[in-house]
């Protein structure tokens, strides 16, 4: 089972706790906006914790609030968009994990 | 499209209409209020637009060229909130395998912009209030002191004067915030951004494409209850149903612009309490298409069905 699986595995009980630690993780992850727009966003993974994930990449129209699907070669599922970090380089975002593995 | 193209102002990459004389007069604030280190909160409904004035007070201000961070405080459960804000250190809870720096010192030189801020909780108040008053911070687990320059501007659809009256929000810190405050209009009350928005949605589909004169006319009456975000999400549906580029704008059943008379509802609960009840009867009682139709987050979605008292039973009746 790769990280990511065992992490979403543990996901649930892993919500008990009061934090999440992260984990440095790679490989590409394509983020699609679920509204009308259906925006494709094209990042690479930071890391993951039992919660969530992060993702560098280029865009800046994801908001915060917004609901997104993501793939990943270990998982997919849905997310939300919890935060975004913009600088004159690049950009990341913070995702918790709704639902999927 | 080009003859509202002069009206089009990206901040941070985000496109931002600003036609109507409302929205070009708060632009001008935005401006001057750029200019200091004041903190700003931003009124107005859901979806009217207020992460774009923030990211244009970040794009206005000195501190353009350091990091611009967003956090929504509705998103994440509460306990983790703090250590997404603070940070932690390695060996501060089970599994902390690392330091991780928090969303603040992310931000340190720039601006952190705080939406739904009537959702942070009591505790993260007073932590947040601490750092608005520039004193330093632990990370979780921490022993040495953290400080930050950051540049807070905060935002919400709710009553935090009602919410300061409850007890849900502390009145020191709503001072702190709202150093200055702005408030952004909702779309029914600047209907001059409703066409050239519309437009701008349809050519980010289709560069060709073009409304229908009745489509205009409907996208006039409409009263946009979602505002900005429901105005989007309805021309970008109609753009990707249209079979042409002539799009005839496809309002849901519960969006039928009404004409005004003795038959339109005027109070605004009324229509927003149909709203609602439409978007859960076209998607059978889902909440997350229903807040998505609505251009709402689940959250806000709940809290409306609660003062609402939208039960299940209303929404089959309705539907």
């Amino acid at each position: 089972m790769s990280v990511w699986q065992d992490e979403c595995f543990h996901a649930e009980e892993a919500s008990e706790r009061r934090r999440h630690s992260r984990i440095p993780a790679a490989g590409p992850v394509t983020i699609t906006v679920q509204d009308a727009r259906r925006l494709e966003v094209y990042g690479t993974l930071v890391d993951i914790s039992a919660g969530g994930f992060r993702v560098a990449h280029r865009s800046t129209a994801l908001a915060s609030g917004d609901t997104v699907a993501y793939q990943h070669e270990d998982g997919t599922g849905l997310a939300r968009v919890v935060w975004n970090r913009v600088t004159p380089e690049t950009v990341e975002t913070g995702f918790y994990i709704l639902s999927g593995c | 499209m080009s003859n509202h193209a002069a009206g089009v102002q990206a901040f941070l990459g985000r496109p931002t209409v600003i036609c109507s004389p409302p929205m070009q007069r708060l632009m001008q604030t935005v401006v001057r209020v750029a200019q200091s280190s004041a903190s700003v909160l931003i009124l107005g409904e859901t979806g009217s637009g207020k992460e774009h004035i923030a990211r244009a007070i970040h794009h206005h201000s000195r501190r353009c060229a350091k990091p611009w961070v967003d956090l929504n405080c509705s998103t994440l459960p509460e306990h983790l909130i703090e250590s997404e804000l603070f940070g932690y250190e390695k060996g501060a809870f089970s599994g902390a395998t690392a330091t991780k720096s928090g969303l603040l010192e992310l931000a340190d030189g720039g601006t952190i912009f705080l939406d739904e801020i009537g959702e942070l909780d009591p505790r993260m108040q007073v932590k947040l209030l601490r750092v608005l008053d520039g004193m330093p911070y632990y990370r979780l687990g921490g022993v040495r002191k953290i400080a930050v320059d950051v540049r807070v501007v905060a935002a919400t659809n709710q009553n935090l004067v009602e919410f300061i009256k409850t007890g849900k929000f502390r009145s020191d810190l709503y001072h702190r915030l709202s150093q200055v405050s702005l408030e952004v209009q909702p779309l029914r009350s600047r209907r001059e951004d409703i066409l050239p928005l519309a437009e701008f949605f349809l050519s980010e589909c289709n560069q060709e494409a073009r409304f229908t004169e009745s489509s205009k006319q409907a996208l006039l009456n409409w009263n946009w209850p979602g505002n900005v975000r429901e105005l989007r999400n309805t021309v970008l549906r109609s753009a990707i149903l249209a079979e042409s580029n002539v799009v005839d704008v496809q309002l849901s059943p519960g969006e039928a612009p009404r004409a005004s008379g003795a038959e339109r509802p005027l109070h605004l609960e009324s229509l927003e309490r149909q709203a609602i009840l439409d978007a859960l009867a076209q998607t059978g009682n889902h909440h997350q298409q229903a807040a998505d139709l609505l251009g709402i987050s689940t959250r806000t979605l709940a809290r409306k069905l609660k003062l609402y008292k939208c039960e299940a039973d209303h929404v089959s009746l309705a539907g």
